[in-house]
């Protein structure tokens, strides 16, 4: 394949080709360059290996099959053109062929000159199907590169205008180029309010204040307009509505739909930083970087003022898209669908191609073959999907020491207090007192005392020492048992192995044993820690995960962890990276206990691996409701949630390990008592022993579980009030709630070595191919390279958002400048923004893009100058009046011989009302809240919010693909399971309903009547201008206002609201705001 | 479009009299509603009754003795499929209800659901449906979008698309709902890439009807609101470029006043009389049969008012995941189920009959897939888990043949082994009989030509009378 391929790169570079029969080399070049192309492109399809359905018998993929020919006999005789069917039937003679296509007659003269040349043919033999559709995808894959948009970054000058008096900027010389090549010129400047109207929704997605009109308009000096546009980018409020805009790209949701709609982890704060992002203008090649491999970058971008590594943020982008059904490691076919989302996302937002349209075949149109969607899919798969903790350090790292040294003293004055209790404590009546008629279990921390209570002297004594000789017969049995039976994974008493992964700053460093959980409440001590791992070793509000390698790199089938662990803490099963993994165990006990999983070794195909998470750490922590522990909506939001990992056995068996009794072993060791005082006193010193180890910080894991045992027992305290502790208790607790809880995103991690993915054939997941090496598109490859896999031994993802964030990638930036055109004009170059390929349309003004796309990776890829450019062109700040001739030869405006006007965004219609009223929060970022509701479903959280969505911009409504806003999705926010370049602007009666009837344009005009009564206008009409003005940011005319005015009286007549009392008449004044909401001025920007 | 001036006129005129204009422009308007058919139609509605969790079919439609007679056996190895939650463990089991041999044309009906049982002979029944994947969520996106996936205008939107409003007061797509959105959620019912005034509109059984229709204002508020507005809107529309988009939301206003009155006239049925309200079962003291026969017995209304698609969704009694979903307590949820549906859809079929609108309606009683004849384990609480290897549906009205039975599946009811059709079949045939060819009732989106039926469906010419 890759010899015929430079074979014929040499042809091509021949600019013609000319035949000459005695001549080989010319026969050679007239074949491949004028008949193989032909028969390839045109014939193959029903006369070759890889025709399904060989047509009339007849194959034309080599010398010997043409010359055999078909039903109808041989289709080529050499030297007479005449008698070959194959030349007459191009001819459309008696047969026609190809079918409903006539090939041009240059093409059919070729066909002719060659079989009188005598027909020479170097395919000697036939090719198998795969290397001849190989053949044939290299033809389809060259001729689909011509694509423009797959040229490089044209370099062009602008045209040079003569008789230009309207604008000297090259962009603006583009635009008015193509528009004289029509005939057409460009329309006046707008006036100065409407153009701050246009610029503040444009930039911000808000109306400008009535100050700010008022000032541009009066401002005359030649700076006024670049300050005004400075204005507005410096506004917090563009970071939010570019936000809004790469979300319609990237299809942002804050859950997971299908038929639960789970909660979409960390949605929020992906959104905000994308907010941040915009603000920043970071250069928008990181935040390509970010969003596909944010999480490798060498050098993350960091977040000082919030402590936040903002580049971990990026991968969210992935995590976005419907996640079906329970755990589509259960289903065939949910998870490719899921897979297909992702890439279909990925191809779209960043390089406006259909990659996704080559899941079961090559793509149709585009040169992107099915195996580039594959080596794809392989890149995403190799990175798991989880749960990533965004906090530096840093964060609380103030609070965690102070903590750290108050729960230091509180565990030596602790260690005091016990010491003195077990003084007190331990004594032969105490321990009398408590035993049970029942005999105690072996290894109780009251079984040694429990055998020995009711003798003294000698038979005491033989019972000691038969005690001592059966604990060290148990101890070393187990010892023995466990030693053949289990395999030490890891035992956490350094850092654990390396396939073993951390997150989460609960869980930075490994445990001494003896830490404990400080919980609420007057028993703040429920266990202590053994040495290990555990995320509440300073406070239950940290977060944690602990991940293991896959498991089939584990040694036996089964895993034995001993384990405490509660408030929602989970163990899960993940496998085959299932989207949503249900295989959850929740945790809710204080003592270790063992816990055996089963790691489904018999589906050695699949890749699985245990992850034990808080719940904050948990990406798919709320569950479905029904699963897991019954929720409160305060148990899903607050953040205590904790566990604590001692050691990790492998097994062939299910059974636990056997229990070891060192512990007892010391006791009984330390000396024989002669009677039951001194085994009194034994007792008492083996306790405050292990107290003191404790205390120490040297309690061994058995002491641990010795003293836990004694916890369980009144010998010691727990409680809080205890006064030698409570000062310190309630220090302690005073300083945890200084602690921020965690902040936690999806994402993808690169932890284990990358796999390849295999091809589905013709799509389907019960027909497996090859694997595919991981990598990216030819297309982007160096030219003559048909290699593209990645290098890394991880998913590769680094490097295929290297070569997306690349200069030389003839797409990303010319489709980010397109959007960005878009977002300012209302369609863009290319007005298919997301489909680049050969079913987009072409570029209105290609030069242009290609003109500013240079200069946007010149100035560093910075939105904000490029956006600052568009906005000073006349172009852009153009009327929004055409000509009727102009509106003839270019109805679409397509040549931009006027601004376009249109309806405002969903979220900017309900801003504007609120900023209208004077009552919107301009607070940035934070949890969505729900939107408002008529019913509510409990199953599926979807909740009902305030009417108004505190007051907040709409942005902040939680987007939920089950049931979005329906105030928002009535005017068009998009479907949020898929990617949308370019949102419907589509006009419904639902949206007049809406606007006359919801209650939240009832609520806002309320609103604004409560502010507007309180004022001292002079009269009616005074106040109607002064709402008119506000609402539509310009001048009011005196017959607008009589229209008004007298609409208002019939109002008050209707509410038979008496003359005197019209200023102070809320409802009126609420009916006239609402009005104003339902006038299309309101809702539109020209 | 209506002139400036006319329209002003209007709204005055509705100001001293609204109700008997706006019925009268209704009326006048509905007459000028032209069908985009590609040849003569047979039918002008239809009525999907969706049976969504998938009802089973071996208990309903598809009589299999055998089943019985195998009662406990494991299902071997020969039986399991992907196309259905099984493995070779399983059980055979025997349907839950009798089978009897109905009206004139004998066909088999399980006592399950005795008032359909009682209108065999209108019965088109389809026994040989395969589906994609036994899982709700993309069963009943294939069987209202044609895709699994989903991501495309439903069937409603179709036929609203292709054979436009015969009402222009009413959308010509509704769908009446129980308060229980289908997994796949709103997506079923939705445009996608159609104009959005195709998808659509929600009409609750409880409650306010629809989303904002009554009225935020006494009327008369309302129309000085109105007539202010549409002053102001004319000035802003003679001052802009882009005219028709203004003209069109201003038009809308109109369509939005109308509406008004219109839905809850229709939803409100105090005016039909008492025997139609025991006919459909409204006098029922089970709340959910209450409201599912209310919801059908508007459908009939809608149907009278033109319009073309309507769809009736169940409620959800139970902690399932969808109404028919029956993986445990087969019989005791199954028997609420056809409870709450079966005299109501009943009903639907005589009254539409009695009134000769059968003729121009196909009602489709369908599910999004069927149930396994097999279960882990015979006990009490005894399930059927999903499957899309030869599920029921039938048809009824509007040219399909009644008393009639099509395709086959083997003798447990585990797989097709005759005529096995596609629900893109149905489509293609259902579209036939409204006079729209499913190969030309296209799209063009995504620079392709886009249909219902994709590159599937044929009109199956033997369900047709």
């Amino acid at each position: 394949m890759v010899e015929y391929f430079v074979y014929t790169i040499v042809l091509l570079s021949c600019l013609s080709a000319s035949l000459q029969a005695d001549d080989e080399s010319s026969q050679i070049e007239f074949f491949e360059k004028k008949i193989r192309p032909v028969l390839v492109s045109k014939c193959y399809e029903c006369h070759s290996a890889i025709a399904g359905d060989v047509q009339g018998g007849l194959l034309l993929d080599s010398r010997p099959a043409m010359l055999k020919g078909g039903d109808s006999g041989p289709v080529v005789v050499p030297g007479k053109p005449n008698q070959s069917l194959l030349y007459l039937a191009l001819q459309h003679d008696s047969l026609e062929m190809p079918p409903k296509e006539r090939l041009p007659v240059e093409v059919v003269q070729n066909f002719k000159e060659w079989i009188l040349a005598g027909a020479y043919d170097p395919r000697d033999a036939p090719l198998d199907p795969q290397e001849l559709a190989s053949q044939i995808w290299e033809d389809t894959f060259r001729q689909r590169s011509q694509w423009w948009s797959f040229q490089p970054v044209a370099q062009v000058d602008p045209p040079t205008i003569t008789r230009n008096n309207w604008s000297g900027l090259p962009m603006d010389r583009f635009i008015l180029s193509a528009l004289r090549k029509q005939g057409l010129s460009p329309s006046t400047r707008a006036d100065k309010a409407t153009l701050v109207r246009r610029l503040s929704f444009t930039l911000t997605g808000l109306p400008p204040s009535v100050v700010q009109v008022k000032e541009f308009v009066n401002d005359e000096s030649p700076g006024a307009w670049t300050a005004l546009v400075n204005l507005y980018l410096a506004s917090p409020h563009f970071g939010e509505h570019f936000a809004r805009h790469w979300m319609d790209v990237v299809r942002y949701t804050d859950t997971y739909g299908y038929e639960w709609d789970v909660p979409a982890k960390g949605a929020w704060r992906y959104r905000d930083y994308l907010t941040r992002a915009f603000n920043a203008d970071v250069r928008y090649d990181q935040m390509v970087r970010e969003q596909i491999a944010g999480d490798l970058l060498s050098e993350p971008r960091i977040n000082h003022e919030m402590q936040l590594i903002e580049s971990h943020i990026g991968p969210m982008f992935y995590q976005l898209g419907e996640h079906r059904h329970g755990d589509s490691s259960e289903f065939e076919g949910i998870h490719q669908e899921m897979l297909d989302n992702k890439i279909d996302a990925f191809s779209k937002a960043f390089q406006g191609l259909t990659i996704a349209c080559a899941r079961c075949h090559d793509h149709k149109l585009d040169p992107i073959s099915q195996a580039e969607y594959y080596a794809l899919c392989g890149a995403f798969m190799s990175s798991r999907w989880i749960s990533r903790t965004i906090d530096t350090t840093q964060r609380n790292m103030h609070v965690k020491r102070q903590l750290g040294d108050v729960r230091r003293q509180l565990q030596m004055a602790l260690t005091e207090v016990w010491l003195a209790d077990l003084q007190k404590n331990i004594h032969i009546s105490s321990l009398d007192d408590i035993q049970p008629a029942t005999a105690l279990a072996v290894g109780d921390i009251n079984h040694p005392w429990n055998q020995i209570f009711q003798l003294d002297g000698d038979p005491l004594k033989r019972k000691w020492l038969s005690m001592l000789e059966m604990y060290q017969m148990q101890d070393d049995q187990a010892k023995a048992y466990n030693d053949a039976n289990y395999t030490l994974v890891t035992d956490f008493d350094g850092m654990p192995a390396d396939d073993w992964h951390l997150d989460g700053h609960g869980i930075e460093q490994i445990i001494g044993s003896g830490d404990f959980t400080l919980h609420q409440g007057d028993q703040f001590i429920k266990s202590l820690m053994l040495s290990g791992i555990a995320t509440s070793r300073l406070s239950a509000r940290l977060n944690g995960t602990l991940r293991s390698p896959l498991t089939r790199e584990l040694p036996h089938d089964f895993l034995h962890v001993l384990v405490a662990g509660g408030s929602q803490s989970a163990q899960r099963t993940v496998i085959d990276n299932a989207f949503l993994c249900e295989k959850q165990a929740y945790y809710a006990h204080d003592r270790y206990q063992w816990k055996t999983l089963n790691l489904h070794k018999g589906q050695q195909d699949r890749k699985t691996y245990i992850e034990f998470a808080t719940k904050t750490s948990n990406p798919n922590f709320p569950p479905r409701r029904g699963l897991g522990p019954k929720l409160t909506r305060e148990m899903e939001t607050s953040a205590v949630s904790w566990f604590s990992i001692n050691k990790i056995y492998a097994a062939k068996g299910p059974g636990a390990p056997k229990k070891r009794f060192t512990a007892f072993i010391e006791l009984l060791k330390v000396a024989t008592p002669n009677n039951k005082e001194e085994a009194a006193t034994l007792y008492r010193q083996w306790l405050m022993g292990m107290v003191k180890a404790w205390g120490a910080g040297v309690a061994t894991s058995d002491q641990i579980q010795v003293l836990n045992n004694l916890l369980q027992t009144q010998w010691i305290t727990k409680s809080a009030s205890h006064p030698e502790l409570a000062s310190l208790i309630a220090r302690c607790r005073a300083i945890e709630s200084q602690i921020l809880p965690p902040r936690t995103v999806n994402g993808l991690a690169d932890l284990d070595a990358g796999e390849d993915y295999r091809l589905n054939i013709r799509g389907s997941y019960y027909d497996l191919g090859d694997p595919v090496p991981r990598g990216y598109l030819r297309l982007f490859a160096d030219e003559l390279s048909t290699s593209t896999s990645f290098n890394s031994e991880n998913s590769g993802r680094l490097e295929l958002a290297n070569q997306v964030a690349s200069e030389k990638n003839p797409l990303t930036a010319r489709v980010y400048v397109n959007r960005v055109w878009q977002w300012l004009f209302g369609t863009g170059i290319v007005d298919t923004p997301s489909n680049f390929g050969k079913l987009g349309n072409m570029p209105s003004h290609p030069e242009l893009l290609d003109w500013m796309t240079a200069r946007f990776m010149e100035n560093n890829w910075s939105t904000k100058q490029l956006v600052y450019d568009i906005l000073h062109t006349a172009t852009w700040q153009q009327a929004d009046h055409a000509t009727s001739m102009a509106m003839e030869f270019d109805p679409n405006n397509r040549l931009l011989h006027h601004y376009p006007n249109r309806r405002l965004e969903a979220e900017s219609i309900g801003d504007a009302m609120l900023a209208t009223a004077g009552t919107l929060d301009r607070k940035l970022y934070g949890a969505p809240h729900n939107p408002f509701r008529t019913a509510e479903d409990e199953m599926k959280r979807l909740f009902t919010g305030p009417v108004a969505g505190n007051q907040r911009r709409m942005l902040y409504t939680k987007v939920s693909i089950m049931e979005p806003s329906k105030f928002l999705s009535t005017f068009n926010l998009p479907d949020p399971k898929i990617s949308t370049g370019r949102r419907d602007i589509a006009n419904t009666p639902a949206q007049a309903l809406t606007l006359l009837n919801h209650p939240f344009g009832i609520e806002i005009a309320s609103q604004w009547a409560d502010g507007l009564i309180q004022r001292d206008d002079i009269d009616p009409r005074s106040r109607l201008q002064s709402m008119l003005a506000t609402a539509y940011s310009r001048k009011i005319q005196a017959d607008e206002l009589d229209r008004w005015e007298s609409s208002l009286f019939r109002l008050s007549n209707l509410r038979q609201t008496k003359q005197n009392d019209i200023m102070t008449n809320k409802q009126l004044w609420a009916d006239i705001a609402h009005v104003i909401f339902n006038t299309k001025e309101f809702i539109y920007i020209r | 479009m209506m002139q400036y001036l006319e329209r002003r006129k209007f709204l005055k005129d509705a100001s001293i009299g609204f109700g008997a204009i706006a019925f009268s422009a209704l009326a006048s308007r509905a007459s000028q509603a032209t069908p985009l058919g590609h040849y003569a139609a047979k039918a002008k509605h239809v009525i999907l009754c969706f049976m969504d969790g998938g009802p089973s079919h071996v208990d309903t439609f598809d009589h299999k003795p055998e089943l019985a007679r195998q009662e406990g056996k494991p299902i071997g190895k020969e039986n399991v499929s992907v196309l259905s939650q099984s493995t070779a463990a399983r059980v055979w089991l025997g349907a839950r209800w009798k089978f009897q041999n109905r009206g004139q044309s004998g066909l088999a009906v399980s006592n399950l659901l005795p008032h359909i049982a009682s209108l065999a002979d209108d019965l088109c029944v389809v026994r040989s449906l395969v589906g994609k994947q036994p899982l709700h969520g993309q069963q009943a996106l294939l069987m209202h979008t044609g895709r699994e996936t989903g991501r495309a205008p439903s069937w409603g939107s179709w036929v609203s698309y292709g054979l436009g409003s015969e009402n222009e007061n009413l959308p010509s797509y509704v769908l009446l709902n129980n308060d229980w959105i289908p997994n796949g959620g709103t997506e079923n019912f939705g445009s996608s890439f159609l104009p959005a005034n195709h998808s659509a509109m929600m009409l609750r059984a409880k409650g306010t009807p629809v989303d904002n229709i009554i009225a935020a204002d006494a009327q008369a508020i309302q129309r000085e609101k109105l007539a202010l507005l549409e002053e102001q809107d004319q000035q802003f529309a003679k001052t802009v470029n882009s005219g028709n988009a203004i003209e069109a939301a201003i038009r809308n206003y109109e369509k939005a006043f109308l509406m008004q009155s219109s839905i809850p006239g229709i939803a409100d049925v105090q005016d039909e009389p008492e025997y139609i309200h025991q006919l459909y079962g409204l006098d029922s003291k089970n709340d959910f049969q209450k409201y599912y026969a209310l919801q059908c017995l508007r459908a009939r209304r809608l149907v009278e008012k033109g319009v073309r698609f309507i769809e009736i969704t169940c409620p959800l009694t139970h902690a399932n995941n969808s109404p028919w979903d029956q993986h445990g307590h087969l019989v005791k949820h199954h028997n609420e189920n056809a409870l709450i549906t079966d005299q109501a859809v009943a009903a639907l079929i005589k009254d539409l009959k009695q009134r000769g609108l059968l003729d121009e309606t196909i009602v489709i009683w369908a599910g999004e897939m069927g149930r396994t004849p097999h279960t882990p384990a015979i006990n009490a609480t005894v399930g059927r888990d999903h499957h899309v290897d030869g599920y029921s549906i039938f048809l009824a009205g509007g040219g399909f043949k009644g008393g009639s039975s099509f395709g086959t599946t083997n003798e447990f009811g585990n797989k097709v082994v005759e005529n096995p059709l596609l629900i893109q079949d149905i489509h293609a045939t259902v579209l036939h009989q409204l006079g729209l060819d499913h190969e030309r009732l296209t799209y063009r989106f995504g620079g392709r030509d886009v249909s219902l039926t994709d590159v599937h469906g044929r009109v199956v010419q033997e369900l047709l009378a």
